[in-house]
């Protein structure tokens, strides 16, 4: 209980809760920290999660500083001081009371200070998620000056990357500009040492100058060395020694076997180390005359000041002396840039764009509403001011008053938004990131993105807050109590109706694919409702080829797998198959005949099954035969089984038995395969979908990897340990990999579009209560400015109802157009969603009635508030004053 | 209330420091508050009642930065007055108390 805390060195979150609680909680300040970082410590030791011990930490840090304030407070609250000591210039009051007055001031109109508040942390959160993605995935390498690792690509003289030639690395390790330069391929490979189950890991090798390069050191045993006793020698990763080796102590000099080579481990590397990208074992790379494996990168660290134009110049002269020694093929080029740069999958660049537009709309919406609602707030409060100013206070304490509330309110809503904006990035860094990015990426809050949306939000909100103030103050008593409206107020009116109408449309845009990514949310999960996913589990294996050397052996090997899996109680049917069965992950081209060979080929998706494939994942046939263990062996005929929705789409949902189709990625060019049967499909064919699959023989596709699948009637999971077994049976030096059930399989591979069409909904959602929150400033401004008018129709007899239905059917009037608008470009945009409708039309015409709808309710509640309160006005209060 | 006597919480926390002697300081008042007493206390209010305690001169604290250059911590003990205090607390509610079994069931 007494023992000395190990400390762990200052974070920046220690250093900042230091600095609050020097500042503010002065007295205590050191020893408090002591104590809070001791908590904190044994927290995270008895296994509490990371965001609760942290959330307790500012808790106390924040109690901290208030428990001191109070207590310096007091004296001069109750006297016991002179409140001069605390008193700031110009205002006249105690700070304290200040902050009394702004909360009682806020109680006066909750409903909007909430409201502001709330789009305030929704733009907020919107924003510190989004450039936490993306900065996450544009980190720097985490290395010491990350940003100086870079790749050197030799480009051919179609600007395409060719492999580095002969010599490359000397020619090049001699240019200025380089301070390092190293060399590392990938490659997957499966680790075989006696006292564990084999492991399929991503593999790298390296030269052994990479670390220094790196600047990374190994946290047990040595580094790699260009020693020749060092042939062999291997790094792994932090996280392999954990889990694969359990933490094995005695790691260093452990030999293990990949392929036929003998590794030595000399070292683990410290956590979270996964250079190149997401790997865990590291070997030597053999570059004796000069001469680089195939696929390899050439990577260096800039040297200080080095001017990137002149480097590729330098680097292209090597090339080109290279060139003269006769090594190299042709005129080269090369190119450098940031080891991450490039390094996110297609597609992902164009996603954080339109999401980026998106953010920084709902950014200017959330801004502008919360100054509408802040505008709306002060000019209900500029009678009180006007009276306040009136009775001798001055101008700078009646701004200051405005001012606090103001900022209550900003920090009120940043708070919030910053917690969800925090709580969706954990979310996202836990479970979406580890899919697609490489272990350099972090998701997290960035510092410099909270303070500078803090700021903005924070400075429109002071702007808003208290520019009516210094209106009220300039204007007279008079004109402030009888409700005159200025002419700037009536060109605010007309900008606010043309910032709604533009609001409303692309509210109605976001609603639209709200509703069509969110019902394809719900939809998704009956799409595979007929495979039995709850009976299959799967497993990969990989065939080590330096003992099963060709494609044959291999094949034979996964079917005596079959056997021995088929052998293990509780399994009722077996396969193996090239590819994930059944979805088919392997792409081919296609050719008709009658096709023009010179026309770009369609894609197709292929799997390679056995016989017992279709009968697994319950696949039936329609017409035909399936395919048996033998076709497609050496020498016999060229044959496929294609789906009903394979037919409907390449055959005209003819006849397909006897057909003939090239897929030339498993084929060749010169060879045609016949159609022999026809199975039905895995999921429904729907728009958007594309459930065409073509099942090629198992030994069709030179394959190195298989997927064994057993299907039983209990829990799949609980068999994997059985299927181990019969696996290591077969062969001992045969991982098992990858196991899942079916159902974690399609839950994986909907991950990313599910999550997408999730943001999708959710973003659509908020846009619509941000317009919602749009809508309600904008009426109520209108409202409040015409109460005279009102007051005056009022008087003159107009009845309550008149008035609350007129500005209902004038907001009808001013947002229905704009709806419709937007209905109209949603209706244009609307096939674009189809990735995410997953399967339903996406012009389906449910989403948009129920988004026109939407819109409609929210007009009227958004309206009918203020209106409520028009019509209920007191006609001789208002006129009272004139 | 008057000076001299001690709050509900000032007695919890006199108790705590007094178990915990002579490593009573903060973050382990507030565990020993937590675990014998169930009462869940922010740092800000036991460093404030402390101070209070101290000012009446109940507690003496004293700050002491680690032998190996650590954070330095806040220790408490308490002085005769303050378990002359807590004696005098406790005698007054075991005096309340007398004869309420009935009432408030023995436990």
């Amino acid at each position: 209980m007494n023992e000395q805390e190990p400390h762990i060195p200052d974070t920046r979150s220690e250093r900042l809760a230091g600095r609050l609680l020097d500042r503010f909680a002065t007295r205590d300040a050191a020893p408090a920290l002591t104590d809070l970082l001791a908590e904190r410590d044994r927290a995270l030791r008895a296994g509490r999660r990371r965001l609760v011990v942290a959330a307790d930490f500012w808790w106390q840090v924040a109690w901290l500083c208030l428990w001191n304030l109070r207590e310096r407070a007091r004296p001069a609250l109750r006297g016991d001081e002179p409140v001069i000591s605390g008193r700031r210039p110009g205002t006249g009051l105690h700070p304290m009371q200040a902050l009394k007055l702004a909360v009682r001031g806020l109680q006066k109109t909750p409903g909007i200070a909430v409201t502001a508040a709330v789009t305030l942390s929704l733009g907020l959160s919107a924003t510190v998620v989004l450039l936490g993605v993306f900065l996450g995935t544009m980190r720097p390498l985490p290395v010491p000056d990350g940003d100086q690792i870079v790749s050197l690509d030799v480009l051919d003289e179609r600007g395409r990357s060719a492999d580095p030639p002969v010599g490359v690395l000397d020619t090049w390790s001699r240019v200025s500009g380089l301070s390092d330069v190293a060399a590392v391929r990938g490659y997957p490979a499966t680790i075989v040492h006696p006292s564990a189950p084999a492991v399929r890991v991503a593999a790298a090798e390296v030269t052994p100058d990479l670390l220094s390069l790196l600047q990374m050191g190994v946290v047990r045993g040595r580094a790699l060395t260009a020693q020749p006793d060092d042939r062999d020698a291997a790094l792994v990763a932090w996280e392999l020694w954990q889990d694969a080796f359990e933490a094995d102590p005695d790691i260093i000099g452990r030999t293990v076997r990949v392929g036929s080579r003998v590794h030595t481990v000399v070292g683990v590397m410290p956590p979270d180390f996964g250079f190149p990208e997401n790997q865990s074992f590291w070997t030597v790379m053999d570059v004796s005359g000069g001469r680089l494996p195939e696929g390899t990168e050439v990577v260096a660290r800039l040297s200080d000041g080095s001017d990137p134009g002149r480097l590729v110049l330098a680097l292209e002269r090597g090339l080109a002396s290279l060139a003269r020694d006769d090594s190299v093929d042709g005129p080269y080029r090369a190119r450098v840039q940031a080891w991450v740069k490039g390094r996110g999958e297609g597609g992902e660049a164009y996603a954080f764009i339109a999401l980026g537009i998106l953010v920084a709309l709902l950014l200017i919406v959330c801004a502008a509403n919360v100054s509408t609602l802040l505008l709306v707030r002060a000019t209900e409060r500029v009678s009180v001011l006007a009276v306040h100013a009136a009775l001798g206070a001055s101008r700078s304490q009646v701004v200051l008053q405005l001012l606090i509330e103001s900022l209550m309110v900003a920090m009120l809503g940043g708070a919030v938004g910053l917690a969800a904006g925090y709580a969706a990035l954990e979310w996202i860094q836990g479970n979406l990131a580890v899919h697609w990015g490489y272990y350099w990426m972090e998701m997290g809050v960035r510092p410099g993105v909270v303070l500078g949306t803090f700021a903005a939000v924070t400075g429109a909100a002071a702007l808003a807050g208290t520019a009516p103030a210094l209106l009220a103050l300039r204007t007279d008593l008079r004109s402030v109590m009888g409700g005159r409206s200025s002419g700037s107020a009536r060109s605010g009116r007309r900008l606010g109706r043309w910032f709604l109408a533009t609001q409303v449309t692309l509210s109605t845009v976001g609603l639209v694919a709200a509703l069509v990514m969110g019902g394809g949310v719900l939809t998704s999960g009956d799409l595979m409702a007929d495979l039995p996913l709850d009976e299959i589990v799967q497993g990969r294996i990989t065939p080590d080829p330096e003992r099963y050397p060709s494609a044959a052996d291999r094949a034979v090997l996964a079917l005596l797998v079959r056997e021995a899996v088929e052998q293990v109680p509780g399994v009722t049917t077996a396969s193996v198959s090239v590819g994930i069965p059944v979805f088919g992950n392997l792409g081919a081209q296609l050719r008709l005949p009658g096709d023009d060979p010179e026309l770009p080929k369609p894609q197709v998706f292929l799997w390679g099954g056995d016989a017992h494939t279709p009968e697994t994942y319950g696949l039936e046939l329609h017409s035909g035969r399936l395919l048996t263990d033998t076709d497609g062996a050496a020498g016999s005929e060229a044959v496929v089984v294609v789906n009903d929705a394979f037919v409907k789409r390449w055959f005209d949902g003819g006849n397909a038995l006897g057909r003939r189709l090239n897929l030339s990625d498993v084929h060749g060019d010169g060879t045609w395969a016949t159609v022999v049967g026809v199975v039905s499909d895995h999921y429904p064919d729907r728009p958007g979908l594309r459930p065409d699959r073509v099942m090629v023989p198992l030994h069709a596709p030179k394959a190195e990897s298989f997927y064994v699948s057993a299907r039983t009637g209990g829990d799949p999971a609980e068999l994997v340990p059985a299927l181990r077994r019969a696996v290591a049976n077969v062969d001992p030096t045969l991982p098992l990999d990858q196991t899942q059930t079916l159902r974690a399989l399609t839950d994986w591979m909907q991950r990313m579009p599910r999550s997408m069409a999730l943001f999708g909904a959710l973003g659509g959602l908020a846009g619509v209560l941000v317009a919602g929150i749009g809508l309600y400033g904008i009426v109520a401004f209108q409202v409040r400015s015409r109460l005279r008018e009102t007051g005056v129709r009022m008087a003159l007899g107009a009845p309550s109802a008149r008035i609350l239905t007129e500005i209902l059917r004038e907001s009808l009037v001013r947002v229905l157009p704009a709806t419709a608008i937007g209905l109209a470009l949603a209706y244009v945009i609307a096939p674009g969603l189809a990735m995410f409708a997953f399967g339903r039309p996406p012009r389906d015409v449910t989403p948009f009635v129920a988004a026109g709808m939407t819109m409609l309710i929210i007009t009227l509640v958004a309206s009918f508030l203020p209106a409520l309160r028009a019509s209920r006005t007191e006609p001789q209060h208002v006129l009272r004053s004139e | 209330m008057g000076r001299d006597n001690l709050g509900e919480f000032e007695q919890l926390l006199l108790m705590a420091v007094l178990h915990l002697e002579p490593e009573a300081w903060g973050s382990e008042i507030r565990r020993a508050l937590k675990e014998r007493a169930g009462r869940r206390a922010s740092l800000g209010a036991i460093y404030a009642t402390i101070r209070r305690m101290a000012a009446k001169g109940l507690v003496e604290v004293e700050d002491v930065a680690s032998p190996k250059g650590g954070r330095p911590r806040r220790y408490v003990r308490a002085t005769p007055e303050g378990i002359e205090a807590v004696r005098r607390a406790r005698e007054s509610l075991m005096a309340m108390a007398h004869g309420l079994d009935e009432r408030l069931g023995s436990s």
